[in-house]
């Protein structure tokens, strides 16, 4: 009987926090760093507080649950932004790296095509080689003309991309 | 009887409160179907009246500044190589002194060179309005972003 009654806290306790497994049965991914700091937090607490508390071990045991579970999704959630803001910066150099090399393209093809040299280059935009008309033609755009208010706006673009 | 003229006065204030709100809201739809109306119609002279002084334009690698180099390096280098451009809003506001469209447009492309074909081109757009001093609105500042111009088929 005593026996019983020690396991129905801890087992209370793992109803209780069974019910992060049912929600992230929404979130293939796994369980999200909160729900996982709540789980290891209310166990290692519920052990603890049985363990200190020796008058009434079921009480210690779900109030060191409760406030481990606490501190446990406090810390998930920390390591959760964590997480978040180094996604979000990832995200910003890759898009920041796009740019320039976007931008630093117009300066190094002229280099590169006084050189004569032939170099892989990212987008259709870029041959080393002097285009011609009717290679840009065959491809299904406009060629872009070497003179005028057309050329002026994108000189790097091998097709013509100044319509408005 | 005695409060008549006072009622008449306070109906006649808060009238004129109310027209005053409606006056200041522009229509900045209809502003910018009149720019592109006046493109599609070559009106430059409208569109001049449109820009404000110290007009910006960009795309891609230009930058024109002033009244004076849009209208000369943007409507009229180019509008003789364009024909039925249409614009499609994603976005637009309206505020006191400041209203934008947003969005894409296309147009049909006339190249220089009469021996090739028509193209199409598209792109990205943004007209910004200023109100002016003397109440008018104009246009401020106007960015385009074009893709490859296909050809038409």
């Amino acid at each position: 009987m005593k026996v019983f009654r020690l396991m129905l806290v801890p087992m209370l306790l793992l109803g209780v926090l069974s019910s992060p497994l049912i929600a992230q049965a929404q979130n293939p991914k796994g369980w999200s760093p909160q729900a996982k700091g709540a789980v290891i937090g209310g166990l290692g607490g519920a052990a603890a507080g049985a363990i200190i508390n020796k008058r009434n071990r079921p009480v210690g045991g779900v109030v060191g649950g409760v406030v481990g579970a606490g501190a446990g999704y406090a810390i998930g959630k920390h390591i959760d932004n964590k997480q978040k803001q180094r996604a979000a910066a990832a995200r910003a150099a890759e898009a920041n790296a796009y740019q320039s090399s976007y931008r630093s393209e117009g300066t190094r093809s002229s280099a590169r095509r006084s050189s004569g040299k032939h170099t892989a280059a990212a987008g259709m935009a870029l041959a080393a080689t002097a285009p011609t008309q009717a290679e840009a033609l065959n491809a299904g755009y406009l060629p872009n003309p070497t003179t005028g208010p057309a050329a002026a706006a994108y000189p790097e673009s091998e097709y013509r991309r100044k319509s408005w | 009887m005695k409060y008549l003229p006072g009622l008449v006065l306070s109906v006649a204030l808060l009238a004129a409160c109310t027209s005053t709100k409606t006056a200041d809201a522009v229509n900045v739809q209809a502003l910018n179907q009149q720019f592109v109306g006046a493109w599609n119609a070559k009106n430059t002279t409208q569109l001049d009246t449109l820009l404000a002084d110290d007009v910006q334009f960009v795309q891609g690698a230009t930058h024109f500044s002033g009244k004076a180099e849009v209208a000369d390096k943007w409507i009229r280098a180019t509008q003789n190589s364009i024909a039925n451009l249409k614009t499609s809003t994603l976005s637009t506001a309206t505020d006191a002194n400041m209203a934008y469209e947003a969005g894409t447009f296309s147009v049909d492309v006339l190249p220089e060179d009469p021996r090739q074909p028509r193209g199409t081109g598209a792109g990205n757009f943004i007209l910004l309005w200023k109100k002016a001093k003397n109440n008018a609105w104009k246009l401020s500042y106007a960015q385009l972003e074009d893709l490859p111009v296909q050809v038409q088929r």
